[in-house]
């Protein structure tokens, strides 16, 4: 107990005898450290932003719809009776929204054009799919109930059509039956988000006129569920699938619905991965050049303690600490700013709108113009448990080459 | 001469700590020259989808088109007027027809846009010919052959030698359709030839929707696409008076520029987090130098050496080390672009390709050095630590020689 003591008093110390240059290596462990949290901060925070914006846009985090949906979509394939999905939906807690829908694709025409669209039959009053769009309608309204004819249509495609509210359109398609059919709508609301993607392709119809187009007495072709932390997919999805193995549906997260979101974000970590790795070599450097010059410049007095009766193994351990020591300050200070940035770019977030006029997508969802960074616990631990272990392992080298000094020849040098 | 001879002499004193300094500066320095060529080469990629694959560098429109798309909006007797007007060499012109319609394969149906193109001048004009995942390109303006994007004809379920029926509203009012055969499928290029476009021969199309002689676009490719604006302007002068709208890619893709942009500025940031922790080891450096030297740089002041060869003497050493780290750095960075450049970097590995504001990210990135990106990774890292190297020479310049003659190291 009492080495251990004069160890640490020792290391602590020593690590003050310099105070400048253990300033500066805390400054660069503890900059490269917080830099380190910040990006991680920010690059989960977009990606669950652009996760969330997806879902929205997209089927939900899970998608319930007839089985083999995915692999052939196809207008002649429904779910004719989604009571039971509902009734299964009912008790689980993390459900926030569910969204009964009818997807599909057509022919939109009028008298000046035609173009090919994706459309969405909802329920009117479904508050999640209205908030959607309904902010962004320009002219006319959202769809209300009873608006069995209604159309929302994209600002694009209205001004392709030559279409402006009150007017009527064709959309033409494939029916239930695998016949073509075509049935007559009026356009209700012109949206307009800016992501042109939307405003081109997107347009949205009541569940009934949906149903009517296709020739459908009941039934929905899909079913999103909206769970309140992107988080808790993997147990709802499970529970949902040994409540519905009954069904000829298919349940599926959002990482099968949208693959190609996941490949983004997966590719994107990778990258932010890399270039933490290189900035954890480059502060590695940096750290090894400082305990190895606070190393050589002691060799005299090394020696000196080890002629003196010090083992070698006591002289490692002090370096060793001192290290630790180095190590725990540079990571309080560095955790310090690194969350300091993170609550900075959390509530105030980042701002990207002077670089872009127009929205701008990524693999099919909409890039929220000011970034939000989001920290998960598990993150931060991992993080400093790596970047302790990188400074403990820089230190490994100074310390095993002064516990191998010999005595003798170390006190003869200045 | 001796301050150069002092400085050069000073870095080798301690062997270890300077190579261990230049391996962190190189290292910052190879790295942010690969960044830089990667992420020109992706963007390169970019663009060339969206020109050589898509649009082309220039395109012509009857005044109006390409707000509207309206099917009416053509250029009549097949544009051979304006195509001969505009000829002249390195640039290749290619007309092409579009129109909607409904496309059917029996399993599945969607709208789907259709192009219609002369194969023999669109070679001429954009690589899409060769940038099939399957089967064959469109031969001639004639047949029942069409070529599918690639989303399109998964969700039509459709493989080469399957039948597709088009249904569209033709010129006249009236409903055409016609079956065609899938013979090729293009690789990705952009969310919107991807998710829906069928392309046929020119001829084949116009009987469809009754356009005959009529193209509403002129797709134009350049020799050298960094004239596309003194091209867009000389073709605005001779097409005066026609109708006609010239538009550059640039001006078709609006939110490309900002793409492109955006990605700079993260290199840029990313080379000032790099040389901004290099630069602490540089600090670090120089100043543990300089406190080791005290005694002896109050000696050299004493006996004469003025207070600015002594700053121009640490500045000359962190250069000097800038230099090495160059030579070191930019060999590794500059050769590591040149393979990547060769071999091409390939993620798919990690993942498949994602669209960018509805252009194709290619998971192979083939990296292109560039001048700029050496020069402003070098300039960067040399300014960046001889501006760590000021504290350092400011304070050893500051000596007062008396005590530091008396200062035990």
């Amino acid at each position: 107990m009492k080495t251990m003591a004069i160890l640490m008093k020792l290391a602590w110390r020593n690590l003050w005898r310099n105070v400048r240059r253990t300033l500066i290596t805390m400054a660069a462990i503890g900059l490269g450290l917080a830099l380190a949290m910040v990006s991680i901060g920010l690059g989960d925070g977009g990606h669950e932003q652009m996760i969330e914006s997806g879902v929205r846009m997209g089927a939900g985090h899970i998608t319930v719809q007839p089985r083999g949906y995915q692999k052939n979509p196809s207008n002649e394939k429904t779910i004719t009776n989604e009571t039971p999905v509902l009734r299964a939906l009912k008790d689980i807690p993390q459900v926030r929204e569910v969204s009964l829908r009818i997807v599909g694709r057509g022919l939109i025409s009028s008298a000046a054009n035609s173009s090919g669209i994706a459309f969405r039959g909802v329920d009117p009053t479904q508050e999640g799919d209205k908030s959607l769009l309904a902010p962004h309608v320009i002219s006319g309204d959202y769809l209300s109930v009873g608006d069995a004819r209604g159309i929302l249509i994209g600002e694009k495609l209205a001004q392709k059509l030559r279409v402006s509210v009150g007017k009527r359109v064709v959309l033409m398609g494939q029916d239930a039956s695998k016949e073509v059919s075509s049935s007559l709508f009026r356009v209700k609301g012109i949206y307009k988000t800016g992501v042109s993607d939307l405003d081109r392709y997107f347009c949205v119809i009541s569940l009934e006129g949906a149903r009517h187009f296709l020739g459908l007495e009941q039934g929905v072709t899909q079913v999103a569920i909206y769970l309140g932390s992107q988080f808790e997919v993997e147990k709802v999805l499970s529970l949902l699938r040994s409540r519905l193995g009954f069904l000829p549906i298919e349940v599926l997260p959002w990482q099968e619905v949208m693959p190609d979101l996941l490949r983004f974000v997966q590719l994107d970590d990778a990258g932010n991965y890399l270039f933490l790795g290189i900035i954890l070599v480059i502060v590695a450097l940096g750290i090894l050049n400082t305990i190895l010059m606070s190393v050589l410049e002691r060799t005299r007095e090394f020696g000196m303690m080890l002629a003196l009766g010090l083992s070698p193994c006591f002289l490692f351990f002090t370096i060793m600490f001192e290290t630790t020591i180095l190590a725990l300050m540079s990571m309080v200070f560095g955790g310090g700013l690194g969350f300091g940035g993170h609550h900075y770019f959390a509530t105030v977030g980042l701002n990207l709108t002077g670089l872009t006029a127009e929205r701008l997508t990524l693999a099919g969802t909409i890039i929220s113009p000011i970034l939000y960074s989001h920290l998960r616990p598990m993150r931060v631990v991992g993080l400093l448990i790596i970047v302790f272990l990188v400074t403990l392992v820089t230190g490994l080298y100074p310390a095993v080459k002064a516990s191998r000094l010999s005595p003798v020849k170390a006190i003869y040098q200045y | 001469m001796i301050v150069i001879k002092l400085a050069w002499r000073n870095l080798w004193r301690n062997m270890r700590r300077t190579l261990i300094t230049i391996s962190a500066m190189s290292l910052g320095l190879s790295i942010m020259i690969l960044t830089f060529s990667l992420v020109e080469g992706m963007n390169n990629q970019m663009v060339h989808y969206a020109t050589k694959l898509s649009a082309g560098h220039i395109q012509i429109h009857k005044q109006g088109y390409f707000e509207s798309k309206d099917i009416y909006d053509y250029i009549t007797d097949s544009g051979t007027d304006v195509i001969r007007a505009i000829k002249r060499p390195g640039l290749s012109a290619s007309p092409r027809l579009f129109g909607n319609s409904l496309a059917s394969s029996g399993e599945s149906s969607t709208g789907v846009f259709l192009w219609g193109i002369d194969p023999q001048q669109e070679r001429r004009v954009t690589e899409l010919s060769s940038h099939l995942l399957k089967g064959h390109f469109l031969t001639s303006c004639h047949g029942k052959e069409v070529v599918l994007g690639k989303m399109l004809a998964e969700s039509l379920k459709v493989d080469i030698g399957d039948e597709l029926i088009i249904l569209t509203q033709a010129a006249d009012g009236s409903l055409g359709n016609d079956i065609f055969c899938v013979c090729g499928v293009l690789q990705s290029i952009g969310d919107e030839i991807d998710r829906g476009a069928v392309i046929m021969g020119i001829d084949e199309l116009r009987e469809l929707l009754i356009l005959p002689d009529k193209i509403h676009e002129i797709c134009i490719s350049l020799a050298h696409p960094e004239m596309v604006d003194v091209v867009k302007a000389n073709l605005e002068r001779i097409l005066k008076g026609r109708n006609l709208e010239v538009l550059t890619w640039k001006e078709i893709f609006p939110q490309m520029k900002e793409i492109l942009e955006l990605n700079k500025v993260w290199t840029y940031i990313m080379l000032l987090i790099v040389f901004g922790l290099a630069s602490l080891g540089v600090l670090n450096t120089m100043l543990m130098a300089l406190f080791e030297r005290i005694r002896e740089l109050g000696l050299i002041m004493a006996l004469g050496l003025r207070p600015l060869s002594v700053v121009c003497m640490i500045l000359l050493e962190t250069l000097l080390l800038g230099l090495i780290s160059t030579i070191f750095g930019g060999a590794v960075g500059i050769s590591g672009s040149l393979y990547l450049g060769a071999h091409g970097w390939n993620l798919s590995g990690i993942s498949e390709g994602f669209s960018m504001s509805g252009v194709t990210v290619s998971t192979i990135i083939y990296a292109h050095l560039t001048m700029e990106g050496i020069l402003i990774s070098i300039i960067c890292m040399i300014l960046v630590s001889l501006l760590a190297a000021f504290y350092p020479a400011i304070k050893a310049c500051r000596l007062e020689p008396v005590i530091a003659l008396s200062t035990v190291a």
